[in-house]
């Protein structure tokens, strides 16, 4: 499934969207067949965030980011076995792709920075 | 507050003692007093008294004193008239008689403690209807009570275990002084001198265990416990003041329960304390003992607070992460030699983390010990061998993963993709705990040279994990269970400030080199919290991104728990680029959208001592359900 930072949230086709507010955060969540994805948008239903949850696996960036291929990556950091953050320089604008976790929980984050 | 005076004491003790009933039937008993204190001309002990309680035709025909040849002389009207009547059946004896009728015992031994044994006969005598007990008021110290035991035929000679349950010694803390008083052959020699549960063993003075032994009388001894600290390295300074759990093995020819008796205690600035001493038969020292089994923590090269651990996997000692964020045991193929007919090549399995390093292998399985020459730290277990892959480099120092949570997050579930059947290699413990019923593990650290960080070799332990069985009182242990959707025990958490308060679950993660805590913590734990002002401080200096400043104060509570720390490390110090390897408190934010977890890592571990407790029965068995977290 793609959704796709910066593209309006009714793209999204593929599974049952519901709203929800995790600790105080609204998010619309959709249940996919691999991922649980939790969507932020702006006002106008723009892709702002999301935030794919997994046991055992990572979302790629490719998910969140259309045609990543004509991005600059930059690592930011990296916690050895538990967390990295990359920068992605698009055309359209910067992207923060971070992965996180453990066996058993693993969260992938894609947000629009700039 | 009444004044409690040694009458009123005695009337107490010969209330409460009637109370009690003991199983044995016999015309003749010996009755043990391990470590009666008697007042001597000269000495501190101002007052002792034996309460008894027997069928009144009873007879005390003999008393001496346990393994010193020395057999007290009867009163010219026999030792019965020791005993001053209070109630039908009820009698007490004045100690300081003893000293005239006992010759051969040196004075320092009646302060010190001696074995008393008194013999009963009678037509009606039986361990049901007598009773004993007894207390001994020190000068200036207080009351130390004098335990008593039935001796009930001898048993088989050989070794024997003194376990001293919660012994207080000193170490520069508010302990004064430690004694164990000993009863024993002459010959009988001290092999060995344990901490229950922790994995530490004593190491030997020059001249053997026994030159910690100071003899008072022929067979009687006691023990200065303030020697103990200098060879027993490993005990958190604290935990000497709360007390340790000692087991002393005594071996020789005629060594039983019926001959080796002890009694201890301290003074401390409460006063006087008993530390009961239970004597068992055998030597636990190559048994299932919970104290020989474990291993030591080393730093890692490959990254600060990163935890090392030696295991033997087929004999071959290999250096794994020791990881409670985990659950299974994968190694890279270069770091061990397993024999063809134990790989099982058609299950592979695969493993994602969260920075996005990734390992794929088979599986196999592998002897897996803790020190191969103690059995029952060996487990035949499925483990995952990596034979591709990055977050395991070969060139680095940790050479897989040692999962430590017991629960099912498990790194290495191999599939076989053709027949639809699966192994799952779980954690170590979980069949330690199948296989020997050993439930329990505990991870301590040594505390840090430079207060909150260190800069620790490689080849120095930072602490060790030990295995054994868990008998403490689980009401007082957090519960700590399994997440039936990630596999990942945790347990509920609660961030309070004065105003408001966050929840969310929590786990620890020796795995993690940082806290990993959500930014709802800091908003409700750091007044007025910015993300801009209050994070990053250090980030120019080579930390990462995210780095919560040094100086705020996290508090934090868990069900029976509670603690608070200051999160490092201060602008201060990452400007002096001072090198280290160990280091408390170091958080990172994890950001808002990291749902459902907050992540305390090695650094908010090494203040403190884990322990693991794992289901022995039921479903999950060999799961963990509880921690204890000290202090």
């Amino acid at each position: 499934m793609n959704i796709f930072l910066g593209q309006p949230i009714n793209n999204v086709n593929n599974g049952v969207m519901q709203q929800k507010v995790v600790k105080n955060q609204a998010f619309k969540v959709v249940k996919g067949k691999r991922f649980t994805y939790y969507i932020k948008t702006d006002e106008n239903g723009i892709v702002k965030e999301v935030v794919a949850r997994s046991s055992r696996e990572l979302a790629p960036a490719s998910y969140f980011i259309q045609n990543p291929e004509n991005c600059t990556k930059k690592l930011v950091m990296r916690v050895p076995l538990r967390m990295a953050i990359w920068q992605y320089d698009c055309p359209n604008g910067k992207i923060e792709y971070k992965t996180f976790g453990l066996p058993g929980f693993l969260n992938t984050e894609a947000k629009l920075i700039k | 507050m009444k004044k409690i005076t040694s009458k009123v004491l005695l009337g107490a003790l010969l209330t409460a003692s009637s109370l009690v009933g003991l199983p044995h039937a016999s015309d003749a008993l010996t009755l043990d007093v391990p470590a009666a204190l008697v007042p001597y001309p000269g000495n501190a002990i101002r007052a002792a008294y034996l309460m008894l309680s027997m069928p009144q035709d009873a007879t005390i025909t003999s008393i001496s004193i346990v393994n010193s040849g020395i057999s007290c002389y009867s009163p010219p009207s026999g030792f019965n008239s020791l005993l001053h009547p209070g109630a039908p059946g009820q009698y007490y004896i004045d100690l300081s008689q003893l000293p005239s009728y006992c010759p051969g015992v040196a004075p320092s031994a009646w302060q010190s403690g001696v074995d008393l044994a008194i013999n009963i006969s009678g037509t009606d005598v039986s361990t049901s209807n007598v009773n004993a007990d007894g207390y001994a008021l020190i000068n200036g110290f207080g009351l130390k009570r004098l335990p008593s035991y039935f001796i009930n035929g001898g048993s088989q000679p050989g070794n024997v275990q003194l376990v001293v349950t919660a012994a207080l010694v000193p170490d520069n803390n508010l302990i004064h002084s430690s004694y164990v008083m000993l009863s024993m052959p002459q010959d009988a020699t001290i092999t060995s001198i344990s901490i229950v549960n922790s994995g530490i063993s004593c190491s030997s003075p020059p001249s053997g265990f026994n030159s910690l032994l100071h003899q008072t009388a022929q067979g009687q001894y006691y023990i200065d416990l303030s020697q103990l600290p200098s060879y027993c390295p490993g005990v958190a300074p604290s935990a000497w003041q709360s007390g340790v759990d000692l087991a002393i093995n005594i071996s020789g020819t005629d060594v039983s329960t019926s001959n080796v008796n002890a009694d201890a205690y301290s003074y401390f600035v409460f006063g006087l304390k008993r530390s009961p001493v239970k004597v068992v038969q055998g030597n636990n020292s190559n048994s299932s003992s919970p104290g020989t089994n474990s291993t030591y923590i080393y730093p890692g090269t490959d990254y600060p607070n990163e935890p090392i651990i030696t295991v033997y996997i087929d004999g071959q000692p290999v250096q794994l992460l020791a990881d409670t964020g985990a659950s299974g045991l994968i190694v890279n193929s270069s770091a061990v030699n397993i024999p063809s007919s134990d790989i099982y090549s058609s299950y592979s399995f695969s493993q994602i983390f969260g920075d996005g390093s990734y390992d794929t292998g088979i599986m196999a399985s592998a002897t897996v010990c803790l020190n191969p020459s103690i059995t029952n730290s060996c487990v035949v277990m499925p483990i995952g061998v990596i034979t591709s892959g990055d977050a395991f480099p070969t060139t680095g120092e940790s050479q897989g993963d040692f999962g430590l949570d017991s629960s099912l997050n498990i790194m290495d579930i191999g599939y076989n993709y053709s027949s639809g059947s699966s192994i799952t290699g779980f954690s170590y413990p979980t069949y330690l705990e199948m296989q020997y019923g050993i439930n329990s593990y505990t991870i301590s650290f040594y505390p840090l040279s430079n207060g909150y960080y260190a800069n620790v070799p490689s080849t120095t332990p930072i602490g060790q994990i030990s295995f054994g069985v868990y008998n403490g009182n689980s009401n007082t242990l957090i519960p700590y269970a399994m997440d039936y959707l990630s596999g990942l025990p945790d347990t509920a958490g609660v961030f309070p400030s004065s105003s408001t308060s966050f929840s969310d679950n929590v786990f620890f993660d020796t795995g993690s080199n940082y806290n990993f805590l959500s930014t709802y913590v800091f908003q409700t734990e750091i007044p007025n919290f910015s993300q801009s002002a209050d994070e990053n401080a250090c980030a120019n200096y080579g930390w990462p991104y995210g780095i919560v400043n040094g100086g705020f104060v996290i508090s934090y509570s868990l069900q029976n728990y509670g603690t608070s720390f200051t999160t490092e490390p201060s602008l201060s110090f990452c400007e002096a680029y001072t090198n280290f390897t160990l280091m408390e408190d170091n958080t990172l934010d994890s950001g808002y959208e990291m749902l459902g977890y907050e992540d305390f890592g090695l650094s908010e571990m090494l203040r403190h001592t884990f322990t693991w407790v794992l289901a022995n029965s039921g479903p999950n068995q060999g799961l963990v359900q509880y921690i204890g977290i000290n202090p």
